[in-house]
């Protein structure tokens, strides 16, 4: 074998760059005005600061094009604008019209009988179908509030037995017992509002039911809302990240062609709403472990179990942040210093079985640190609760996804190095807070695992009846 | 050194055109010969330590290259197989994972990550 007699440091050859444009107010604000639309004097409405890092919320501060409220309005008449809580990472998917709505006091009567056709996604189509259906069937009961008893099952019988029944609208004479099709009308609710499907009639349940259709149809007005923030034109293929049912599906053609189930920002590391393109697809992928995780994990185990904790795991340390850093030596870091944040160390985990990207990760590098990926953990995906990662999207079924959005059988895997495609058109990907979902078949609220309905209703403003 | 070259030409060349140097020129060639001195002090130093540098890669090179030739070292983890995956990997396009040796690796800088993707890293 040859030797090596003398060599001196090589300069590392410059990578390609993914660069990304933001859209400023200024540009915005100019395709309103080539758009014929009054940039009105708004108001933005005051939003309450999260402490975690995920942004995007609807109660989140968000930068760029979503800070611009726009409205059909009268010119000059100062108004108050709900800004989409949705960041656009990628300025052209961001709807070059009436973004925000005008807040007032609309029902969902009047959104019905104003649909907005300037609003073209299979998203907000599908919610308006929703709010009909929801409306036909559980709107018309009888709004009546049943008494906060024991928990009602098959068998039992009363007073608020018989409210139930009316609430329900089943038909039986009074003080017939909890029969088994008021059973099946109470799971049918349960089923319908994000409530164990169980027949009984829980204190859960009857707060459901007593909080009322008004209630549960603003939260549709609100879903409606974050259903107009989506971008106008998706192309053939677009994927939607449900953050409220932890859920994917990869449309194409405005019709879903793949679902599955990920694992999403905990609640104090919320995956934020966010508008990006995929471009490429990293298989065998190494882990760029944020500064966070770093001063928050990495550091500590340094300084517990000394630098070989590095090697040990995989990690690397890096010598700067740029596109052409190298290797450095992890000596030359003040750990305490990191762990303390007083200083920052970049690094990288090697692929592996402990690489937490997994097999597969989904880039649309953003200035928010949030992917798609695989993940060595599946066992995530047998559990309901499937709220715990640091923000980005954990795929159920990365090779499906993978298949999707490259349009064929991903190529075979002959090597033990890692691969990039890059897609022949970049897909958009929506991460969205939608809390209420219509399949075509049954409306179906979600659990508001981020707290982001209330505060989007309030500042809608909506009317309840 | 080109400089101290230079700095000895300019004192010679006073010495041949000027009858008798001035104090002032005198000042001035005591000057330049200090800072010629300096600068081939420092190159001096800059070169003992790349060369420094260099030997321990070379060194460590010539280890790993034994390792390989004794099978102690999978040669699916091979220089070359590592780099190429780094290579690929990153938002960034950082290219790492080269085979540098102990001691032969830059420091890190500890200063505050840029607000882009790459300082942002992956939250995972």
């Amino acid at each position: 074998m040859p030797r090596v007699l003398a060599k001196t440091a090589d300069a590392m050859p410059s990578q390609g760059r993914y660069k990304k444009v933001t859209m400023r107010l200024g540009a915005t604000v100019m395709l309103a005005a080539l758009s014929g639309l009054a940039v009105i004097p708004v108001r933005l409405l005051p939003s309450e600061t999260r402490a975690a890092v995920g942004t995007g919320g609807d109660d989140a501060q968000v930068a760029g094009p979503a800070q611009v409220a726009i409205a059909r309005s009268e010119p000059g008449s100062p108004q108050a604008v709900v800004a989409p809580a949705i960041q656009y990472l990628d300025p052209s998917l961001a709807p070059d019209g009436a973004i925000g709505r005008a807040t007032g006091r609309s029902d969902a009567q009047s959104v019905l009988s104003h649909e907005e056709t300037s609003v073209h996604n299979p998203i907000y189509a599908s919610m308006l179908a929703g709010l009909r259906v929801y409306r036909e069937v559980w709107s018309r009961l009888p709004q009546l509030q049943v008494p906060a008893t024991a928990a009602l099952h098959a068998g039992s019988s009363g007073p608020a037995v018989n409210v139930l029944r009316r609430r329900l609208g089943v038909q039986a004479a009074d003080n017939t017992p909890f029969s088994v099709a008021l059973e099946e009308k109470v799971r049918a609710f349960q089923r319908v509002h994000a409530l164990p499907p169980t027949g009984v009639a829980d204190g859960a349940t009857i707060a459901a039911l007593n909080r009322g259709s008004a209630h549960y149809e603003a939260i549709i007005l609100a879903n409606l809302e974050r259903a107009r923030w989506l971008p106008r034109e998706m192309g053939d293929k677009f994927v939607l990240v449900n953050t409220a049912a932890a859920r994917l599906i990869g449309y194409e053609h405005d019709a879903p062609a793949l679902e599955m189930k990920v694992a999403l920002g905990s609640s104090k590391r919320p995956t934020p709403a966010l508008a990006d393109k995929i471009e490429t697809i990293v298989l065998d992928p190494s882990w760029y472990v944020p500064p966070h995780l770093v001063q928050s994990i990495i550091a500590p185990k340094v300084l517990e179990k000394g630098l070989a904790y590095l090697n040990e795991n995989g990690f690397v340390v890096l010598s700067d942040w740029s596109d052409t850093a190298v290797e450095a030596d992890p000596s030359s870091v003040d750990w305490r210093a990191v762990r303390d944040g007083r200083a920052y160390a970049r690094v990288r985990q090697k692929p592996g079985p402990a690489n937490p990207m997994g097999d597969t990760k989904f880039m649309f590098p953003n200035r928010l640190g949030i992917y798609l990926h695989d993940t060595p953990n599946h066992a995530v995906f047998a559990k309901e609760d499937r709220y715990v990662s640091n923000g980005c999207v954990r795929v159920e079924k990365a090779a499906e996804l993978a298949r999707f959005l490259v349009g064929e059988p991903m190529p075979a895997d002959g090597s033990e190095m890692s691969r990039e495609i890059v897609l022949k058109g970049p897909v958009p990907v929506i991460t969205a807070h939608f809390t209420f979902w219509w399949d075509g078949h049954n409306p179906t609220f979600h659990k508001d695992v981020y707290g982001r309905d209330h505060p989007l209703i309030a500042k809608l403003e909506l009317s309840r009846p | 050194m080109k400089l101290r070259f230079t700095a000895v030409a300019a004192l010679a060349t006073l010495a041949a055109c000027a009858d008798d140097a001035t104090p002032t020129q005198e000042q001035r060639a005591e000057q330049l010969e200090e800072r010629a001195d300096a600068v081939e002090q420092a190159g001096d130093q800059r070169a003992e330590r790349i060369d420094e540098r260099t030997d321990a890669r070379a060194e460590a090179l010539n280890e790993r290259a034994d390792a390989l030739e004794e099978g102690e070292v999978p040669v699916g983890q091979a220089a070359g197989a590592v780099s190429n995956m780094n290579a690929r990997t990153t938002p960034a396009g950082v290219q790492s994972g080269r085979d540098n040796p102990a001691g032969a690796l830059p420091p890190a800088a500890t200063g505050t990550p840029p607000a882009n993707a790459a300082g942002a890293g992956e939250n995972g």
